[in-house]
């Protein structure tokens, strides 16, 4: 009788055992934060704001991409025969561009991550607004400032667009151009309203202030479609204001063009004064961003083994138009006694690598080559840190990427205000600008009057000597409706002809380009990638933008 | 038939069992379906059930010389036991015991010679080079139709090096053929030998098990050794009380040829001389990146060790007469470790100047299972049996791994062994992980039979997953079954003579499958490196799903079982219904989501089949037997509704997927294409020139593929005209055997086959582009289309000028290949000694001789239809011996 006793307790026991411990299916993540904690505190929001910058600069990696079918850069020849196509379709607005070109899918994921991130610490630290704590807010704004900023890039390369849900739901449908906008403009005022002055600590390097926020205010304002009913020159041009009276810039930027891209003077006081904001790099893997890759040539990647060791090794897929590099006695752009095309373009590309004393001279050797590769290269994203301080290539370069620069917002403020004040304009591009493009000398001034055509025309070309390769171009030729007319006329793939290298191979093989006559309207706008179509339940085919389907 | 690898003997076997030997690595498990597909990503392959552990991975330790069955259930309610993963079937593998009496020693071992099999053909570099040399000058007339097309050849094709290399001018033009498979090739050896202890008395039983085994794979540097030992006892330690363990310790090392050193040489370039100056295979003198030298990368260390404890203890206790009591506590601990050194002077490491790259990965799984089952089981009346049963189950897995990665080694010569020589912190990574998750059961079950003419069953277990959350966690399945002997009815009475027996049978069930990572039904955050700082991002862009839950299969199974003229002729037949829900899926998410997917249960899909199978013995002399085997499955599947009354859901959100995506209405292995179903001729060039844009503007010129515009509108496009294509599901499949027995002479003979399914291949695919200038090309090549041959399938010889490009097989139905097969995957021989020849040397003793994959009957164009990608599929020849004392 004992015994059975003991018998059943033991059952009952066992049987029961797996429920008396009601915690045993609750098993949290034990490496790994929680989604429920990540809003928790400061620490973590700080963390998933680093992250959302790490995203954010990650969207402007591509730069090439978003930033080809212009008349200042051309696609180089390998990339263009490459058989995919996709970037020979974003150059020259072929069939290539569809909504099945990987590359237009790529921006627009990584800017809809952004948008979507940031969505959701804004939701989170709207809630505590109220409290008024100086760092929660500036985490909201630093969140606002980058939805603002890939919605509106989105909203120049797309047209209308998906807004993220929040106080409003938009319902994931593409929303008409002027409530976009009304939705950039009240992040970015939030920003503005929330976000430090700019200050030399390296801790905060990379970080959006205020100024960012201004500069883009007046850029939306400047650059918004005119059928958005969202364009205003005088509100731009008091938010372009702003930035210029900060005093951390000094009323001028940097003094020297060249500092600006020496990656020695990243966050460095000299270059900082330029800049409004820099995607943040630093050389040698992991933190390098691969962007001379992109702009470097060909064999001279191929003359160092291992390959692409010299600062200006590549992969050639944007290289300056004829118009770019030329002076403007051989039909260019470029004036004697501008040093500003020495420091942003390569001509030679022969290196001496001091550690080793090699001096290697590149050439055509099969691999690669189309004929272009000689031709001057872009040269501001070089980064010989890579090499000098941790021996390695180009790929593993990490120059700042400026974003918005100093130059840029005087440019973009004497345009808005033109038309009111043409003296003040010009003698702001002069005094900030030409002086320091011809290395102090006023050799470079514009006479104080001209005509609102010689203006436009002499400020589109120096916008692109001021600031060629740091991604304007397409959205200038955007907004001022210049694409068409400047592309047929100067970027290579749509003027043809017979194109001999320069450098001259030993067996000099001419390519013939035949002509792209055309650039079909609707083309301006991208094609919202098949994906978005097709997976969001919210869209179908017929959403496209206009002409891709019908 | 000897095997180191219990699924390869299970091969075409069991009806409604399709294994798919998709990777021949040494050591690699292998992936086996029951029933067709039940589940879409997570959860696909059944369980396996070890002496009563559930393990989910790791076959291969198992040493197949210690078991005594393996056992696959289908049906719901035969499963229903094993209940919370065993929706995708189970495999009930069940190791040998002692037996009472005299003890018993056996050793078997064998010996294993792999032959690599030369499957796809590829060109010599003669025909290589006259293929790239068509091409270009095909590409070439096309944009410039009037110009010469023999000066073309001659001043610029082989006048100049822009074509061909200087290199491959020489070798192709001498036809010297580079064959790269031959420097990493081998002849495989493998040997096995096991040795078991077996006996018992009436108090004790025992088996003890020790076995090793090697095997050398056919690529150079692979090998998987295998050290095992069991120990299984049972013992009665009161009248009452029995206690016994099932414990076996096993050691795998596997050491392989990496970085796709295989499919590189497959690859490789027939006019590239072989050496070893060159880190890069080359065409044109073009470095293929990624592709490394082959010769090179047999430098790489690369290795992973298993250690592994399985051990299953039980006490059964019976305190009253037809109640027993029983719970037993098991654990499988397994620990992992992986280290991989890519010396300096190979291309994977000089490519980004790493200096020597180490890197080390250790990771521990420890499971734990805790079952209680209390059970009464009587007999009525004679007639009346009864049998029920309550029990718990609980189990928890802790997963934890630790990596690092260094770049920088001073000198290559301890590789990975001291990890403190990378010398670049900059670049050196470390991480870490630890995870757990849990199971809980409550089942109850009862059995009722009645003069063994009616059997039922019912079960009812509830089960609880961690990797739901709150809420969600438990899911209630029930199943049902019942069977009925027609031949013991004494309506049947008159059939005896020839009727042994008739068996109905019927069963319903619910089943749940929870198999999914840890964590989906939230958003977990881990760190990235944001230059000095960290910050945090959302882990693999995955967006928690908090609705997440069990997803469910309804089953429904009737079969039938005879046996017949004195158990000559027995077979079955099985059909199946399956009603599948709330499918678990890693599902894409738009793209303006900001993540790429979420796991979610995101469709419903039917599944339904028949099976047969049956085993004759054909002739019974008394020296001559002969036996036939066999069986034969078809399934069907269909997706019948998505997530959210979507249409279709995409592979990975890419539109342009051909493989996995989820179309409503269709199976769950469609292939996604455009349309194309024979080459543009002279007569087509009308209609093509009729469209008005054709995606990313390819060429279509006579002898190129030629796409259909499916919906007619006078273009192609990707939205328009890429459409269903076809399946990979087989219409049927199965296998057959032969076993003749003359004297002490006995023959099998194993095949099996599948038909119906179609393949895609890239490596095939990568053959056929018709260049000759990014890879080497099919011997199918040499038919190609040309305006005198404009009779054939194979496209023209064409590379494009100017970045033109075309229709290929990558991206249209013309890749389909039919993936049909008849494979001899076995043909033995074997001798028993007689027992007089042995006297008192051995109880028994048997020699055997085997060939396994002896061939195959496939129009099947890529290496094998089975897989071989990876790793080629071998042909091998064993010897073996058997011996009992």
């Amino acid at each position: 009788m004992k015994r059975d006793n003991v018998y059943i307790i033991y059952l009952v026991i066992t049987l029961l055992l797996p429920t008396a411990c009601s915690d045993f299916l609750n098993q949290e993540p034990e490496s790994k934060i929680p989604g429920g904690a990540i809003f928790s505190d400061p620490e973590t929001i700080n963390g998933y704001i680093l992250g959302l910058y790490n995203m954010f600069r990650g969207a402007h990696q591509g730069r090439t991409d978003m930033y080809l079918g212009t008349d200042e850069a051309v696609l180089g020849g390998i990339q263009y025969i490459d058989g995919n196509g996709f970037r020979r379709g974003l150059e020259t607005y072929s069939n290539n561009l569809n909504s099945t070109n990987d590359k237009i899918r790529e921006i627009w994921e990584r800017h809809y991550k952004v948008i979507a991130r940031s969505t959701a610490a804004i939701e989170e630290l709207k809630l505590v607004e109220v409290l008024g704590d100086v760092e929660l807010n500036r985490f909201l704004g630093e969140a606002c400032l980058m939805r603002a900023t890939c919605l509106w890039e989105m909203a120049m390369l797309f047209g209308p667009i998906i807004l993220p849900d929040g106080e409003v739901e938009y319902g994931g449908v593409r929303q008409p151009l002027d409530v976009v906008y009304k939705f950039i403009e009240d992040d970015l005022l939030i920003a503005r309203k929330y976000l430090p002055a700019p200050t030399h600590s390296l801790n905060d390097a990379g970080r959006a202030t205020n100024a960012f926020a201004n500069a883009l205010l007046g850029k939306i304002y400047m650059y918004a479609p005119e059928a958005s009913g969202f364009r205003d020159y005088t509100k731009a041009a008091d938010y372009f204001k702003d930035v210029i009276d900060e005093p951390y810039y000094g009323g001028t930027g940097a003094d020297n063009y060249a500092d600006i891209f020496d990656t020695y003077k990243n966050n460095t006081p000299e270059s900082n004064k330029e800049i409004v904001y820099a995607f943040q790099y630093r050389a040698g893997s992991p933190y390098n961003n691969a962007v001379e890759w992109e702009f470097g040539s060909r064999p001279v990647a191929d003359m160092t083994a291992p390959e692409g060791l010299c600062p200006w090794a590549g992969f050639d897929a944007m290289l300056p138009s004829v118009y770019c590099y030329s002076m403007v006695e051989d039909g260019g752009v470029w004036e004697p006694g501008d040093i500003r095309r020495d420091i942003s373009l390569r001509f030679e590309f022969d290196w001496y690598d001091e550690k080793n004393d090699i001096h290697y001279i590149p050439e055509f050797a099969g691999s690669y080559v189309w004929g272009d590769e000689f031709e001057p290269h872009v040269k501001k994203y070089e980064d010989p840190r890579a090499w000098d301080l941790y021996e390695q290539g180009s790929y593993n370069g990490g120059p700042n990427i400026p974003y918005i620069r100093f130059s840029d917002v005087v440019l973009c403020y004497a345009e808005c205000i033109f038309d009111t004040n043409p003296s003040e304009a010009i003698y702001l591009i002069n005094s900030v600008v030409r002086k320091r493009a011809f290395a102090g000398s006023t050799a470079g001034y514009w006479p104080t009057a001209m005509s609102k055509s010689e203006f436009m025309e002499k400020l589109m070309d120096e916008r692109m000597r001021e600031l060629r390769f740091e991604g304007w171009r397409k959205f200038d030729l955007l907004r001022t409706g210049l694409l068409k007319e400047y592309v047929l006329k100067r970027n290579r793939w749509f003027v043809g002809g017979v194109f001999h290298n320069t450098a001259g191979f030993e067996d000099p093989k001419p390519v013939t380009i035949t002509p792209i006559t055309s650039i079909d309207d609707y083309k301006l706008l991208w094609p919202i990638p098949l994906t978005e179509l097709r997976q969001n339940q919210n869209l179908t085919d017929s959403d496209q933008n206009p002409g891709y389907t019908d | 038939m000897p095997t180191t690898d219990l699924i390869t003997a299970m091969q075409g076997k069991i009806p409604g069992l399709n294994i798919q030997r998709n990777d021949a690595t040494p050591g690699a498990d292998v992936s086996i379906k029951v029933r067709g597909t039940n589940s879409i990503s997570y959860g696909t392959s059944p369980v396996y059930v070890i002496d009563g552990i559930v393990a989910e991975e790791g076959l291969r330790l198992i040493n197949p010389d210690d078991i005594a069955s393996i056992e696959v259930l289908k049906d719901a309610s035969s499963t229903a036991l094993y209940g919370s993963k065993a929706s995708n079937g189970v495999v009930v593998i069940t190791t040998k015991r002692g037996k009472k009496g005299q003890g018993k020693i056996n050793y078997s071992g064998f010996v294993t010679f792999n032959k690599y099999q030369d499957r796809l053909k590829t060109l010599n570099a003669l025909e290589t080079f006259n293929l790239r040399r068509d091409a270009y000058a095909n590409g070439y007339m096309d944009v410039n139709p009037d110009a010469d097309r023999a000066a073309y050849i001659r001043d610029y094709i082989l006048g100049t090096n822009e074509v061909f290399s200087a290199e491959e001018m020489e070798n192709g033009l001498n036809n010297n053929t580079s064959n790269w498979i031959d420097e990493i090739i081998r002849t495989g050896v493998e040997h096995n030998h096991s040795l078991s202890f077996a006996g018992g008395t009436d108090m004790i039983t025992y088996y003890l098990g020790a076995t090793y085994s090697n095997n050398e794979g056919i690529l150079q540097n692979s090998s998987y050794e295998r050290f095992s030992g069991r120990v299984n006892l049972d013992i009665q330690v009161k009248p009452w009380l029995k206690v016994g363990t099932n414990t076996s310790i096993l050691r795998g090392i596997k050491n392989r040829l990496d970085d796709n050193a295989y499919e590189t040489a497959l690859l490789g370039n027939p006019m590239q001389t072989k050496d070893t100056d060159r880190l890069y295979m080359e065409f044109h003198n073009v470095a293929q990146m990624g592709m490394y030298n082959p010769i090179l990368t047999k430098d790489m260390d690369s290795r992973e060790i298993h250690d592994r404890v399985l051990t299953a203890n039980y006490l059964e206790a019976n305190p009253y007469p037809n109640l027993y009591i029983r719970t037993s506590l098991s654990a499988d601990i397994y620990n992992k470790h992986d280290a991989k050194y890519t010396p300096s002077h190979i291309g994977q490491s000089v490519r980004d100047n790493h200096q020597g790259i180490g890197w080390h990965w250790r990771g521990q799984t420890t499971y734990y299972q805790w079952d209680t089952s209390v059970s009464y089981e009587k007999t009525f009346a004679q007639k009346h049996r009864l049998f029920a049963l309550v029990s718990t189950s609980a189990s928890k897995t802790k997963t934890n791994n630790i990596s690092m990665t260094g770049y920088g080694f001073p000198t290559d010569a301890l590789g990975y062994h001291n990890m403190g020589m990378a010398a670049n912190k900059n670049k050196n990574s470390m991480n870490s992980e630890y995870k757990t998750n849990t199971l809980s059961s409550y089942i109850a079950r009862a059995n009722y039979s009645y003069d063994n003419r009616y059997l039922l069953t019912a079960t009812i277990r509830r089960d609880g997953s961690s990797k739901f959350a709150a809420g969600n966690h438990w899911g209630t399945f029930p199943s049902f079954s019942a069977a009925w002997t027609l031949s013991e009815e004494s309506f049947m009475e008159q059939t005896h003579s020839w009727l042994d027996m008739l068996k109905l049978r019927i069963g319903y069930g619910l089943l749940g499958n929870q198999n999914i990572p840890e964590y989906a039904y939230m958003i977990t955050y881990v760190p990235t490196t944001v230059n000095e700082s960290i910050g945090f991002e959302a882990d693999d862009n995955k967006l928690g799903n908090p609705d997440v839950t069990w997803e469910k299969q309804k089953q429904f199974n009737i079969g039938l079982d005879a046996a017949l003229f004195n158990d000559r002729l027995s077979f079955s037949i099985d059909m199946f219904w399956m009603k599948n829900t709330d499918l678990l899926m890693k599902m894409s998410l738009w793209p303006s989501s900001g993540y790429s997917y979420q796991i979610a249960n995101v469709a419903d899909m039917e599944n339904k089949g028949v099976e047969f199978s049956f085993n004759a013995l054909l002739i019974n002399h008394h020296d001559f037997k002969w036996r036939v085997s066999g069986n034969i499955a078809h399934d069907k599947n269909k997706i019948t509704k998505l997530y959210g009354d979507l249409d279709v859901l995409w592979n990975g959100g890419n539109v342009t997927s051909r493989e996995d995506n989820l179309f409503v209405g269709e199976s769950l292995n469609t292939l996604y294409a455009f349309k194309a179903d024979r080459l543009a001729q002279r007569s087509d060039m009308a209609l093509v020139n009729s469209w008005t844009s054709i995606y990313n503007d390819y060429v279509v010129n006579p002898g190129d593929i030629l796409p259909v515009d499916v919906n007619g509108d006078g273009k192609i496009t990707a939205e328009d005209d890429m459409t269903i294509v076809g399946k990979k599901d087989p219409k049927f499949y199965g296998g057959f055997s032969t076993n003749l027995g003359y004297k002490n002479f006995t023959l099998d003979a194993v095949f099996n086959y599948s038909y119906g399914a179609k393949r895609v291949d890239w490596v095939w695919e990568r053959t056929m582009d018709g260049t000759a200038t990014y890879g080497p090309a099919h011997e199918d090549m040499l038919n190609r289309w040309t305006p005198e041959n404009t009779n054939t399938d194979v496209p023209r010889a064409y590379r494009g000028d100017s970045g033109k490009n075309r229709f290929g097989y990558g991206n249209t139905s013309y890749g389909l290949l039919d993936a049909s097969y008849l494979r001899c995957s076995a043909l033995a021989l074997s001798y028993n000694f007689p027992k007089n020849t042995l006297g008192k040397v051995a109880e028994s003793m048997s020699l055997m001789a085997s060939v396994n994959n002896l061939f195959i009957i496939t129009d099947y164009k890529g290496y094998d239809p089975e897989g071989g990608q990876k790793y080629p599929l071998t042909r091998s020849f064993t010897l073996g011996l058997n011996v009992t004392f």
